[in-house]
């Protein structure tokens, strides 16, 4: 079982608040994936290298040219509070 | 084909309309259903798509539709732009009418864990539709739409179209564009298609793929031309923890390849029981920076009255996910934190390189694998079959594909005990021709099946009123 200063430390970075009964629910949940990870101890993984994506053939670059995009008004309008062109978001200090 | 005209035709529409309502009331497939979408217009006659409606899993942006994710955090949001997918289907004259049901992010196989709707099965309302892509899976099977969009990261496509007696696409990673799709682990998630007839899967999936500037993952798409005309089956052998239908459909098959002539051989893929903890380590981690995005500021559900950004971006979190989805950002948190990476993310990164090398050996020696797609047929509503835990170990057939990169393919295999069982076919990588090949084979036997109260759209639209 992962200790419940784990979870909570684990919670706030990833920016999510638990109360007691979530908290509970979740650290149950989250220890048994967990253990089951440690099947992976047992793989012999050595001299392989990581795979980060599953087919990347190239280096894909595109050439450095600003694009036009007209969505930023309508973007804007998406905002859950606003004030003009701005978004409203509560003081930051 | 009717599916061309059926917009068009006023009489058709309103049988059409009234068909899908029928069925909505009992399966709930859809979030949005908008028949009266203006069709592009563009492509008549000219194309095979022309003026077909399909439906789009809601993790996919269709303009002026609601686009949800099956999320809370994003119940009212309305998606300013199609897809890629969507803009290439546009121009080709398919009229996208309807956004399906999903779990919350693509998280789930079962579509319980949308936070929006319940989608039940066509054929037993009672039990689930699979999931993610469930919403897309039990309308194709309940005649609704001649094809859907669906996601896939882990069984996604494949597992719900096995539930529901359908097709499901797993293209080859990087195959179809994702530009305007949510993603939940992008080493893994790819579009596909999931219809009842497979050369409509086969066309559709022709005319979405290819290279796109918007999506740097997207490859030009070489056709691998191995063997189309006698590939070479490989099947798994020993205990595979499949259910007695599951079983005895897997059996069927390799018989009726064996009976049909092909050479069909037993294989191992010794990787196969590490693939649940590489799976959730890997696309855990990636949902947990991808779902980073979702907090509160720009776009989506805000909370009320917190006092400072932090609070406002925790609680807007807290509130607006659902259970599953923060089970995975914190698993995927959790397992990249300081420390602890090379213990789960390396490790299972490496897991991942293990698997490719296991098919890169296999096929070597076959041309095609024969699987399970799901170790049962559809469970029941709310975990009286299966505990969430128990679904997650579930996806090891499926989540094996995506981890490779390979395409898959989930088809229906027969019909035990009242319930379709789908089984599926791997093949290399740019070997999707191969995939419609196989599974053509199978169908000259085994029919797609038909759930009760299943009409053509022929049937559909020709019927007499009343």
């Amino acid at each position: 079982m992962l200790k419940k200063e784990e979870l909570l430390i684990t919670a706030s970075l990833a920016r999510l608040e638990l109360d007691e009964t979530e908290a509970e629910k979740l650290n149950q949940a989250a220890s048994q994936m967990i253990e089951y990870f440690a099947l992976m101890d047992k793989v012999d993984v050595e001299n392989l290298s990581p795979t980060t994506h599953a087919l990347v053939k190239e280096n894909r670059t595109r050439e450095d040219i600003p694009a036009e995009i007209s969505l930023a008004d309508k973007m804007i309008e998406n905002a859950p509070e606003k004030e003009g062109r701005f978004i409203v978001v509560p003081n930051v200090l | 084909m009717i599916w061309n005209n059926v917009l068009k035709n006023t009489e058709y529409k309103k049988k059409y309309v009234e068909y899908v309502k029928n069925w909505e009331e009992k399966i709930h497939s859809l979030l949005v259903f908008d028949p009266d979408r203006p069709t592009p217009g563009k492509a008549e006659g000219g194309s095979a798509l022309s003026n077909i409606p399909y439906v789009v899993k809601d993790n996919i942006a269709v303009k002026d539709f609601r686009f949800t994710c099956g999320s809370k955090i994003l119940e009212n949001f309305v998606s300013l732009y199609d897809a890629a997918v969507i803009e290439k289907l546009n121009t080709l004259g398919a009229v996208p009418i309807g956004k399906s049901n999903m779990d919350e992010f693509g998280m789930g196989s079962s579509t319980d864990n949308s936070a929006l709707a319940i989608t039940n099965n066509p054929w037993d309302l009672e039990r689930v539709a699979g999931g993610s892509s469930g919403g897309s899976a039990a309308a194709v099977a309940a005649g609704i739409t001649p094809f859907a969009l669906g996601t896939d990261t882990g069984g996604s496509i494949r597992q719900p179209a096995s539930f529901c007696g359908v097709y499901g696409l797993k293209p080859t990673y990087g195959s179809v564009s994702r530009y305007g799709a949510v993603a939940y682990a992008s080493s893994l998630d790819v579009i596909g298609v999931l219809a009842r007839d497979i050369s409509m899967t086969e066309t559709v999936f022709d005319l979405i793929k290819g290279k796109d500037e918007q999506d740097q993952t997207t490859t030009e798409y070489i056709e691998d031309k191995r063997n189309l005309q006698k590939p070479v089956f490989g099947y798994l052998v020993g205990d595979l923890g499949l259910s007695d239908s599951v079983a005895k459909a897997y059996k069927n098959c390799i018989d009726i390849l064996k009976s049909k002539g092909y050479e069909v051989k037993e294989i191992a893929i010794p990787s196969l029981e590490y693939v649940i903890p590489a799976y959730y380590t890997i696309s855990t981690a990636e949902a947990s920076a991808n779902l980073a995005k979702f907090n509160g500021i720009r776009y989506g559900y805000r909370s009320k009255g917190t006092e400072s950004p932090l609070a406002l971006m925790k609680k807007s979190r807290s509130e607006g996910f659902g259970e599953e989805v923060k089970l995975r950002i914190l698993l995927g948190t959790y397992v990249l934190r300081s420390g602890f990476q090379d213990k789960y993310y390396i490790k299972a990164q490496k897991i991942r390189t293990k698997i490719i090398n296991d098919f890169n050996n296999i096929f070597g020696n076959i041309d095609l694998v024969v699987a399970p797609a799901f170790p049962t047929a559809a469970f029941r509503h709310g975990n009286a079959d299966l505990s969430p835990y128990q679904q997650r170990l579930a996806d090891k057939f499926s989540a094996i594909a995506n981890l490779a990169g390979i395409p898959a393919l989930s088809f229906p295999a027969g019909v035990y005990d009242n319930l379709p069982v789908g089984l599926q076919f791997f093949a290399p990588h740019y070997s999707e021709k191969l995939l419609f090949n196989a599974a053509k084979i199978i169908a000259e036997e085994i029919p797609v099946p038909k759930v009760p109260g299943f009409k053509t759209i022929e049937e559909i639209c020709e019927a007499p009123r009343g």
